[in-house]
């Protein structure tokens, strides 16, 4: 049985789909199969970190979404395209795909216009854990709370919240925090991303942690080299043994209980 | 505006009038047992009666009593597998944006050129 754990936050900005990404490749590197999957149809993303290029995206989660094509047929393996450091490619012990939102503006036109059938993306989760053989599957979401959001936070076995320490984020964390309880989340993670370097981290996330009584996964601190990459890889995979790349490793063990 | 565009509208108007279903946003503000309930059967995907009962902890008379509440109220959909009777949630299909038509049929334009 797969593992599904969405990667939230309220507000945009956070570094949600860098930390998806991230997180995606340190557990595929343990030799888990793992899905990403960018339920942001409004605004995807994710695909970039993942060097899937828009002349490569044959089919999307939009197809799927308008019944043209079984979910497993919109899932890229991205193993191959991914480097490390020295710029070979990178070795995912399991497996690593990506299910992407069409990034045409017709077809996010589309999908705000017209809908679509919301079972089918609880339908889709299903089967993609299932026929790809998942052990996990990671949902990047749109920011703040709509139907896909809460439906994937209900599906959910872990809800990872990102959150920066800012006033705004704060408020938006309380309510995403009080609605995952209304919803039964089995597993709430707070990470709190883009501290400034010269705060004390632990410090930072034992207040989090107090404020919203829940578990704290990691602390990240804003990193120039991050911000160097600009969504051109997986900063974990370019960057091995980074003092970040071990922050991501830990909240990943945490994820992977 | 274009006649396959009012069309387009026109059936979802309709489909949307006749689509019973549970949105997320109802879940929210449901009752804590109901709620309790559809988010495990959502969890679950799909569920048996004496599994609704066990959950309920119940009899499997009261548990067919809740499931056809929810089901009256669209919530649940009751599902044949092989002749084994499973229960599962039925969400509302997600309304399409309800904003002004000539920036539909704007875009419309733009993207098919």
């Amino acid at each position: 049985m797969a593992k599904v754990v969405s990667i939230h936050s309220f507000r945009g900005g956070t570094g949600k789909s860098n930390t998806t990404a991230n997180l995606t490749a340190i557990i595929a590197q343990t030799g888990k199969r793992v899905g990403v999957i960018d339920t942001d149809i409004q605004s995807p993303g994710i695909h970039v970190l993942f060097n899937l290029e828009e002349e490569n995206m044959d089919k999307s989660l939009n197809d799927y979404l308008w019944g043209r094509c079984p979910i497993e047929e919109a899932a890229y393996d991205c193993s191959p395209t991914l480097k490390v450091g020295g710029g070979e490619v990178a070795v995912m012990g399991g497996g690593m795909y990506l299910i992407p939102s069409s990034i045409k503006a017709g077809d996010i036109a589309r999908v705000l216009r017209e809908g679509y059938d919301v079972n089918l993306l609880h339908d889709g989760f299903r089967d993609l854990t299932r026929r790809l053989n998942l052990d996990y599957l990671l949902i990047d979401t749109h920011p703040g709370l709509n139907e896909e959001t809460l439906l994937s936070i209900t599906l959910s076995d872990v809800l990872v919240i990102i959150l920066r320490p800012d006033q705004q984020d704060f408020q938006g964390t309380a309510v995403t925090v009080d609605v995952a309880r209304k919803l039964d989340v089995p597993q709430l993670l707070l990470v709190v991303n883009k501290v400034l370097p010269r705060y004390d981290l632990e410090a930072v996330g034992r207040q989090v942690a107090k404020t919203f009584d829940a578990e704290v996964a990691g602390v990240l601190p804003l990193s120039e080299d991050v911000v160097s990459l600009a969504s051109g890889g997986i900063f974990a995979l370019r960057y091995p043994d980074h003092p970040l790349t071990q922050r991501y490793r830990q909240i990943a063990a945490k994820i992977m209980g | 505006m274009s006649p396959g565009l009012f069309d387009r509208l026109n059936q979802e108007m309709q489909a949307r009038d006749k689509t019973p279903g549970l949105t997320m946003s109802d879940v929210l503000v449901l009752p804590e047992a109901e709620r309790r309930l559809l988010n495990w059967m959502m969890r679950a995907d799909e569920v048996s009666l004496a599994e609704v009962a066990d959950r309920l902890q119940a009899d499997e008379t009261a548990a067919r009593a809740r499931l056809a509440e929810l089901m009256e109220k669209g919530y649940v959909r009751e599902i044949d597998i092989h002749g084994d009777v499973r229960y599962r949630v039925r969400l509302a299909p997600k309304r399409g944006r309800e904003i002004p038509l000539n920036i539909w049929s704007a875009l419309d334009d733009k993207v098919d050129k």
